[in-house]
């Protein structure tokens, strides 16, 4: 989330005392339409929580908000609630129920489809009511009696009074705008940023993305029944037209018009969005068109919103975060010496794509403590071996053993977890992020749990010490604060390296870390995996022959899928077979 | 039920899907090789419907009507691709959402402006007026076959062209890597203006096709176009043959829905895409990413 800069703070505090004001200086008609705009605003924001935060573009949003409404309707109808603690608990438990449900179900699919599917149960929802009899139908049902606040038997107040209305709408709007914020700066927000920029990336660090989306599927979902519950209120009725998908896409137009990605953008968007079609359907019959014809230029001259033009003008350097003070970079005390054997696997490991076999019977063993290197040609499984070990790929036949552990078909998260890390062979990082929260992110996936909700990331210093730690390590320590986009190609390696030891792994699967490098650049990543595997064990891929004799214990061989050749270096490089397969035409071509 | 009237909503089934077929043609086109969301599609259907109906009202024959009517959806096919989707193409999927949602507002009020709010009904044909009897009881009305006739004809013109032409080819390469095409030096403006406007025109003579049977009415282009993105969701983005079976698949599910289950009807075919991409997460033929 960008920080706010001070024009913008000043002028959103001002907008919320003006808001505060509106009952006391407004007439009846327009205290009406800006409680309606700023139950859009609360509905808009849940929203925005999915397209602008999580990357999840929800094209059935409003069937959460049609579900609030008709679950307080029904309440007051049928149960006889007329409480807002017993009727609104209700609503958002229906609503996280339902939440939960078409999430779980949806979170399989992305892009396009995630649109579609979404559409899909926000219809058959719609339609549930549109046909059900019993509520109403098509005409939808009234609700009678208003929720009332009562406190230990004495009524408080009820939502009749309109300017009672109003603060408790503007009471929720400010709460969820403040809920939205601390949640964004949590660990379990600084996960679902990351997992919008980069999610296969999360995913290897070992976050259970599934899981995320889910969560932050589910919380948009309350916070749309809430709105939905305070729109049923103020109308007094509620009606499965709510629910269609034209409300879902008025919902998304009123976040993107406003601003994805920021909080104060959907809330810009539904003032916007509501006064222009008050405005507009004052002037014309065909007011529509006018509309249509400003939705068109939004897109195609403000791609950003409303928000995005307002912090494009008041732009500011990002703050950076202040360093937490011990930072004493102890190595980690591993006596290698004590582990013996293989700390990895593999038993007749086998990979095809669809006809193509691009890992065959691959039987390997990782020790403890040792540098093991991978060799081949291009096209050899290389790559496809790694994906295996990592999870990112399941293998057709075989078994992979992580500490006499069966592991295969585990997913790239929990193998991560377990403490196998990776990196990629096309340098993979949060370009958004500078190197300090780039290792965060990947530190954070050690907590034992990063559902976390209320503290903010920053506060977390052993993570921030781990982050730390690994950009020392990896000699990034100056340059923490440099977005990764801002790094030199040579450094960006160095942080995709810092990135999995932040993550404290026992072992690491290193992609070809030193592809496309200079010299100098090749001897310092060198060195510093050298250094690493002092502590650690390492498996990776190389082209370059010199580094692999340099630094392997123990070298493997791949030619199309199959291991030619696997032991110690010297062993392997003396190989007939090898020599003729491999390095005997490598000698010739050079 | 009876044989007779399985039969009969078997055809009207097939008819349904044939139908869709037209519609979901373009729109997974439009979405393979453009790469974009056209929410607008619907308003093609919609707009063929009406210029159905008010060509054959002016000229007093529907052929005449869909004969005028076709170059002229093929042409507004093509200044909406130059003036508004070209603008699109290498954005958000969420901009193409908005910007063609922004249009539907724009083409709904057109229609209000020009044809007004009321529902229109379109004479079928005199010459394809009757019905053949099936058993005693049962008969099925002749138009209904020619509807599906045409669009099986739409359907193999479709497939030819795609097939042994060379546009169709381009097609083809475009639809399995949109990148690789423009890598190849083809000039894909114009096949792109091609696909969306051929698309824009086969959706508007699924309308016009149908207004004799459904009637014409404002907002008849939505309705249409949520089922034909069933349609593409279900047979994989892209994929012609997904775009066929889905069509079939539909037409059957909500003709038999609302014989067998009809306060259900309306949501049994978003549960059977929802069962399908439950299955088969980017759809029956869907391959490459989204």
């Amino acid at each position: 989330m960008p920080s706010l800069s001070r024009p913008i703070l000043i002028s959103l505090v001002i907008a919320t005392i003006a808001l505060a004001a509106v009952p006391f200086v407004s007439d009846r008609f327009h205290v009406q339409l800006i409680t309606q705009i700023l139950v859009l605003a609360t509905f808009a924001m849940s929203l925005d929580l999915l397209v602008g935060f999580t990357g999840l573009v929800s094209f059935g949003h409003a069937a959460f908000y049609g579900l609030g409404g008709y679950s307080l309707a029904i309440l007051t109808r049928d149960a006889g609630f007329i409480s807002i603690w017993q009727t609104l608990s209700i609503t958002l438990i229906v609503c996280g129920l339902a939440a939960a449900t078409v999430g779980w179900l949806s979170i399989r699919t992305s892009g396009v489809y995630f649109i579609m599917i979404t559409l899909a149960f926000a219809q058959m929802i719609y339609y549930f009511f549109n046909d059900a009899r019993s509520f109403g139908g098509s005409d939808g049902l009234y609700i009678n009696t208003k929720p009332q606040f009562a406190v230990g038997g004495v009524m408080l107040f009820n939502l009749q009074n309109r300017t009672t209305l109003y603060y408790v709408v503007f009471t929720v709007l400010v709460a969820t705008a403040v809920f939205l914020w601390v949640l964004l700066r949590s660990p379990f927000g600084q996960v679902i940023t990351a997992m919008r920029f980069n999610e296969g990336r999360t995913r290897a660090l070992g976050f259970p993305i599934d899981r995320y989306k889910l969560v932050s599927f589910c919380i948009a979902g309350m916070l749309a029944g809430l709105a939905g519950y305070l729109g049923a209120v103020q109308f007094g009725y509620v009606n499965p037209a709510h629910m269609a998908w034209r409300e879902s896409g008025r919902v998304l137009m009123v976040v993107i018009l406003g601003g994805t990605g920021t909080l104060f953008g959907p809330v810009l968007g539904a003032f916007v969005f509501v006064l222009l079609e008050d405005l507009l359907s004052g002037l014309t019959e065909h007011w529509l068109l006018i509309m249509g014809a400003i939705v068109v230029a939004v897109v195609l001259l403000l791609p950003n919103g409303i928000a995005g033009l307002l912090l494009h003008m008041t732009r500011k350097r990002p703050r950076s975060e202040s360093q937490p003070g011990n930072l004493i970079s102890k190595p980690r005390i591993v006596d290698v010496a004590a582990r013996e054997g293989p700390i990895l696997e593999t038993e007749n490991l086998t990979k095809e794509f669809s006809g193509l076999v691009a890992v065959n019977l691959a039987s390997l063993q990782f020790m403890a403590g040792k540098v093991h290197a991978v060799i081949g040609p291009n096209g050899a499984g290389k790559t496809t071996l790694i994906n295996l070990l990592s999870g990112e790929l399941s293998p057709t036949d075989g078994c992979i053993r992580y500490k006499g552990r069966d592991i295969t078909g585990e997913p790239p998260d929990s193998i991560s977890r377990m403490g196998i890390g990776r990196s990629f062979q096309i340098t993979n990082l949060y370009s958004s992020l500078n190197c300090f929260q780039n290792c965060r992110i990947a530190a954070q996936s050690r907590l034992s749990s990063s559902m976390r909700f209320f503290r903010p990331a920053s506060h977390l210093v052993e993570v921030a010490n781990h982050a730390h730690r690994a950009l020392d390590r990896c000699g990034l320590g100056p340059r923490s604060h440099d977005l990764a986009s801002a790094l030199s190609h040579g450094d960006r390696r160095k942080l995709e390296i810092a990135m999995v030891l932040a993550t404290e792994p026992d072992l690491l699967l290193l992609d070809e870390p030193l592809a496309g490098m200079g010299a100098q650049e090749s001897r310092e990543i060198l060195n510093l995996l050298k250094v690493v595997a002092r502590d650690h064990t390492l498996m990776l891929i190389e082209h370059d022959m010199d580094a692999v004799f340099k630094i392997a214990d123990t070298l493997t061989v791949m030619v199309n899928g199959q291991v030619i050749a696997t032991g110690p270096v010297d062993q392997v490089r003396s190989d007939r077979a090898v020599q003729d397969a491999y390095l005997g035409h490598r000698d010739a071509a050079e | 039920m009876d044989p007779g009237a399985i039969a009969i909503q078997f055809l009207n089934g097939l008819q349904y899907g044939l139908l869709l077929f037209l519609i979901a043609a373009g729109l997974t086109l439009i979405f393979g090789i453009l790469g974009v969301i056209n929410l607008a599609h619907g308003s093609f259907y919609m707009i063929g419907a009406y210029l159905a109906y008010w060509l054959s009202v002016k000229t007093g024959s529907l052929a005449t009507a869909i004969a005028l009517a076709l170059p002229a959806s093929l042409l507004l096919g093509w200044i909406v691709e130059r003036f508004a989707i070209s603008l699109l193409y290498q954005r958000d999927h969420l901009h193409q959402v908005l910007l063609t949602y922004g249009l539907i507002l724009i083409f709904n009020e057109l229609q209000r402006i020009i044809w007004g709010n009321d529902v229109h009904g379109v004479p079928v044909p005199a010459i394809l007026a009757g019905v053949i009897q099936l058993t005693e009881l049962q008969s099925y009305p002749i138009y209904r076959l020619f509807i599906s006739a045409i669009c099986i004809m739409g359907a193999a013109g479709m497939y030819l062209s795609i097939h042994a032409t060379r546009i169709g080819m381009m097609i083809r390469a475009g639809s399995s890597s949109r990148e690789m095409v423009q890598l190849l030096g083809i000039d894909v403006s114009r096949l792109f203006a091609i696909v969306f406007s051929v698309g824009a025109a086969l959706t508007a003579l699924a309308g016009m096709l149908a207004a004799p049977i459904s009637s014409v009415y404002p907002g008849m282009g939505e309705n249409i176009l949520i089922i034909s993105f069933v349609v593409v969701v279900i047979g994989g983005i892209g994929s012609i043959k997904g775009a066929f079976i889905g069509s079939m698949m539909i037409g059957l599910a909500d003709t038999f829905g609302k014989v067998m289950v009809p306060e259900f009807s309306s949501m049994v075919v978003y549960a059977l895409m929802a069962a399908v991409l439950l299955w088969r997460p980017r759809g029956l033929f869907g391959l490459k990413a989204a």
